[in-house]
């Protein structure tokens, strides 16, 4: 239930060198290509639909558009998409 | 995570069809449950297709009765339902076992022997010995003793240096060194008598070891 908060990066992770998608709940864009996409740290999926994707992260919304979207394989902490991206944009949340 | 769905081919999945108003609930629900599944594509506004293996489709009705969905099973793939397919034809399933029970019975025999590194001895010489001490073509591979035969070829014969015998599957090769006969040791300390093969006159013995007992005549 660690992850229901939002982590701050320590120093002891900083000095060891942990990957920060470990250390923190930032969410993790991995793009390889236009067709395949890795978004992992990520809460829910709000919206599913052919054409548009919207992803609950611990920071923000990330919402992508293209066409043909496919959600690949899906753990608890990733999620594969897909299909022909076009545009990613974000929607930051301030919650301090 | 290849592999995860590799191991859902091998269990048998199935590709079904979702039908509700809050798809998206549902499948928040079920990645919050830990039920994998995969290749999702939405149709419509309110039907979604995706795979699933074929334990986690008990849940994922259970979660779908929470959410108000309908599941429609399409089609069912995977290694079990190949099999299900061959379960009526039994007379396949009985040669493949006759075949694997063949195979593993005939390679409890010897079907080749090979000889190598003979040169005085003829091949034909060293198989019948071989057939004697009960290596042949067709007998049992765990019926042979393989350091006692070598051991009573090494007594029998003596151009035989060394023999070894080498199983690999069913051929057996057989390796073997040859020597020449070893020569007649003359012991030394032996009393004997030296004798000429033709008549003649002793002019001078030169004695390199002892003494000479007889003199000049």
């Amino acid at each position: 239930m660690l992850r229901k908060n939002k982590k701050k990066e320590k120093l002891l992770d900083r000095i060891l060198e942990v990957p920060k998608e470990v250390a923190t709940n930032e969410p993790k864009l991995t793009i390889s290509g236009f067709s395949q996409m890795l978004v992992e740290n990520y809460k829910v999926i709000l919206e599913y639909q052919d054409i548009y994707i919207r992803i609950k992260t611990y920071t923000g919304i990330i919402n992508i558009n293209g066409f043909n979207l496919k959600l690949g394989e899906m753990t608890e902490d990733d999620i594969m998409i897909t299909g022909d991206i076009e545009t990613i944009d974000y929607e930051k949340i301030d919650n301090s | 995570m290849f592999f995860r769905i590799l191991l859902r081919y091998i269990l048998g999945y199935i590709r079904i069809r979702i039908e509700g108003y809050s798809v998206e609930k549902l499948i928040n629900i079920a990645i919050k449950k830990k039920v994998f599944f995969w290749n999702v594509k939405r149709e419509k506004t309110t039907i979604i297709y995706t795979n699933i293996g074929v334990k986690e489709f008990k849940d994922l009705i259970q979660i779908a009765k929470e959410t108000n969905c309908r599941v429609k099973i399409l089609d069912k793939k995977g290694i079990p339902f190949i099999l299900n397919k061959y379960k009526k034809r039994k007379i396949i399933i009985f040669f493949l076992l006759f075949f694997i029970i063949l195979l593993m019975a005939l390679s409890q025999f010897i079907w080749n022997i090979k000889i190598e590194g003979n040169e005085k001895i003829s091949t034909e010489e060293i198989s019948s010995i071989l057939e004697n001490k009960g290596i042949k073509i067709g007998t049992l591979k765990n019926s042979i003793d393989k350091q006692k035969i070598i051991n009573e070829i090494r007594l029998e014969r003596n151009d035989i240096a060394w023999i070894g015998i080498e199983e690999q599957g069913t051929n057996i090769t057989i390796k073997i060194v040859e020597t020449s006969a070893k020569p007649e040791i003359v012991n030394e300390e032996d009393y004997c008598n030296i004798v000429a093969n033709k008549d003649a006159q002793i002019v001078k013995i030169s004695a390199r070891k002892r003494y000479s007992r007889s003199k000049r005549r």
